[in-house]
């Protein structure tokens, strides 16, 4: 069934952290929207705040010193930051779940895990012992943990990395949650197990129709996985397009310079050897200049870059921030 | 150009132990790397690649003596590292440096950038005091950085200028052999294609032989002349870095290239997927240490070690069904 509007929606988000050097803006207006069976990619470099972004939709801020200042997170056609603590709750880890990076310090060490999937299945689900029993490893059988039944009864430690990754998986998909948004899910692991863990999401997707929210600075996996695209630079989105128009028609400086950067492995090697650069660093988010943020670093640089740039349309779905596509 | 290699490992064993019996004995190992042979060139860029817990650092710390092999020797111009008397080994070890993964625990905090990058002086007490600060500014200026970032402490620098610094002190003594050991995982991609493309023009212009210690096979494929394939403590494949990304001839080289994420849609080839983990080294598996993974295998597999043998012109393969 295709609704009128979508899973989600954010609109105008301003994500802020109130730190004794000033005022970091880390979330800076950003928009997009997401339909179930769907799969956003975030993409960008450390501090952009695409993992502030994932935090703000679940309200897991630390409030303070972070702020959520602007804008709505509308879910299934409520703005959850409206919600109360206590609403949030029943919706965190049921209608919307979340895969961390790191599987090792986000399961809990002293309990086995088949307790901790269990713990979700009491809360959200009020099933019996038996049957919580049952689905866990029904869950854990779904993610190709080897053994489930024997499996559950160990601890985080006692499992490798992909492993853990399996479990927590298992845990986000324990209530059918319409979205989930795994933030750099693979980032751990080696390309292997990355392999697996990047096809059993596929997989899971096709099976469940969730909608994924998928973070990470690798736009390798996002060209694997990602239907659109959303590429981030200090705070806002600077690029949102299809996959495929993204990687064959990139249109912000940053986004082009962000994928001439990485070692090709499917090109043939050029003489020199050497790569195409973003010059110079990315800039404090203390301390933005007025205008495109970008601007420092852009080899395109105009005077009009000192006024902030609005979203260009190059076609219906592709959008960029940047005055060089204006019409 | 020389016919001695700059480095020759010869059967190189390194193993841990793990547990010690009631009389101090050792009774489990971890055999991190067992059994290597290898040859650096001078002037090339050998490559290491594998999956974490393949050995791969710890044979990088082993060709810089960092770590006492548990067998096997390693040759340094032709010289068992082994000969040397401690104080010799000091001063062997201005030719032979290492640049870390990790720049943020990999410089002291408490050390101005002129007092870390200049310490190597002090250590082999090479040059008047005068002419250190002088070096040192000229070294800032080699790798990018500025004159008054000399002052300055690590906690200052973002990872890039970091690992910076970190390149600037290994290049002080003019090192020969210079081990890298993933020096650009822990950065963002933009800064990363920078210090590629930092330690690719250092190497032409200080004629720095490299061997790179790095997960990553398409930054592998990028800066190599010969590439390294370990799996659990040992070499399954090595060859010239063209021949083994476009031909790869052991099953796992295989899994390990088409596992990468291609940006490119249309250019992605068919995706083999492992089954399983990485066994552990503590008891590798019987036989070929890639076969109960291996969508190849046959008995004979799982019988007798396959060892490491030319099957071409300078490609070198453990497997006895090669592809």
């Amino acid at each position: 069934m295709k609704t009128e509007t979508p899973l989600l929606q954010v609109e105008d988000l301003h994500t802020v952290f109130y730190t004794d050097a000033g005022v970091v803006k880390a979330v800076n207006g950003v928009e997009f929207a997401l339909d179930q069976k769907q799969i956003l990619g975030l993409v960008g470099e450390s501090g952009c705040g695409k993992t502030v972004t994932g935090l703000s939709i679940l309200g897991l801020i630390p409030q303070p010193p972070g702020r959520i200042e602007r804008g709505h997170i509308v879910f299934e056609g409520t703005d959850l930051l409206t919600f109360s603590e206590k609403d949030m709750r029943s919706i965190r880890g049921n209608r919307i779940a979340m895969i961390f990076q790191e599987p090792m310090t986000s399961l809990n060490p002293i309990f086995t895990v088949g307790y901790q999937i269990r713990e979700v299945l009491h809360i959200h689900r009020r099933v019996s012992k038996q049957e919580a029993k049952g689905l866990t490893v029904e869950m854990l059988q779904n993610v190709g943990l080897p053994d489930p039944a024997k499996r559950m009864h160990e601890y985080p430690h006692q499992m490798s990395g992909g492993m853990r990754q399996r479990v927590m998986i298992a845990m986000a998909l324990c209530c059918s949650p319409r979205l989930i948004i795994a933030d750099e899910p693979t980032t751990a692991l080696d390309v292997t197990i990355q392999a697996q863990i990047l096809e059993l999401i596929h997989r899971l997707k096709e099976n469940t129709g969730t909608a994924i929210l998928l973070i990470t600075h690798d736009l390798g996996v996002i060209a694997e996985m990602a239907d659109t695209v959303a590429v981030m630079y200090t705070g806002s989105i600077v690029e949102h397009a299809p996959c495929d128009d993204l990687f064959d028609t990139p249109c912000h400086p940053y986004t082009l310079g962000l994928i001439h950067s990485i070692p090709k492995i499917d090109q043939p090697l050029s003489e020199t050897k050497r790569l195409q650069t973003i010059a110079g660093v990315v800039p404090s988010l203390l301390d933005l200049p007025a205008g495109c943020s970008f601007q420092e670093r852009c080899i395109h640089v105009t005077t009009k870059c000192r006024l902030n740039p609005p979203f260009f349309y190059v076609s219906d779905t592709h959008r960029v921030r940047c005055w060089l596509h204006e019409r | 150009m020389n016919v001695e290699p700059l480095v020759r490992i010869d059967r190189l064993k390194k193993h841990y132990p793990l547990r010690w019996s009631f009389f101090g004995r050792a009774i489990a190992h971890v055999n991190a790397v067992d059994g290597i042979s290898l040859t650096v060139n001078r002037g090339e860029t050998l490559s290491v690649v594998g999956e974490s817990g393949c050995g791969k650092t710890t044979l990088g710390r082993c060709i810089l003596n960092l770590e006492e092999p548990t067998d096997g020797v390693i040759y340094f111009e032709g010289r068992n590292l082994k000969a040397y008397q401690p104080a010799k080994m000091r001063q062997m070890r201005r030719h032979m440096q290492m640049i870390f993964q990790d720049p943020y625990s990999s410089l002291n905090p408490r050390k101005t950038v002129s007092r870390i990058v200049g310490d190597a002086f002090d250590i082999h007490d090479m040059l008047p005091k005068k002419e250190r600060y002088r070096r040192v500014l000229e070294l800032l200026d080699i790798v990018g950085l500025r004159k008054e970032h000399a002052q300055r402490y690590p906690h200052e620098f973002s990872g890039g200028q970091r690992q910076r610094i970190g390149i600037a002190r290994a290049l002080a003594l003019n090192p020969k052999l210079v081990v890298a050991d993933e020096p650009v995982s822990a950065l963002d991609v933009s800064i990363q294609a920078q210090i590629l493309n930092l330690l690719i023009d250092l190497q032409s212009q200080f004629e720095l032989t490299y061997v790179f210690i790095s997960h990553d096979l398409s930054v592998v494929r990028h800066i190599s002349d010969r590439v390294a394939v370990m799996y659990l403590g040992k070499i399954v494949e090595l060859g010239n870095c063209r021949d083994l990304f476009s031909q790869p001839l052991h099953p796992y080289t295989e899994a390990l290239i088409s596992a990468i994420p291609i940006a490119d849609r249309k250019k992605r080839g068919r995706r083999i997927i492992l089954a399983g983990d990485v066994p552990s080294p503590l008891n590798p598996p019987q036989g070929c240490r890639f076969h109960p993974r291996c969508r190849y295998r046959q008995s004979r597999c799982a019988g007798k070690e396959p060892q490491l043998r030319e099957v071409n012109t300078d490609r070198w393969t453990a497997c006895y069904y090669p592809l």
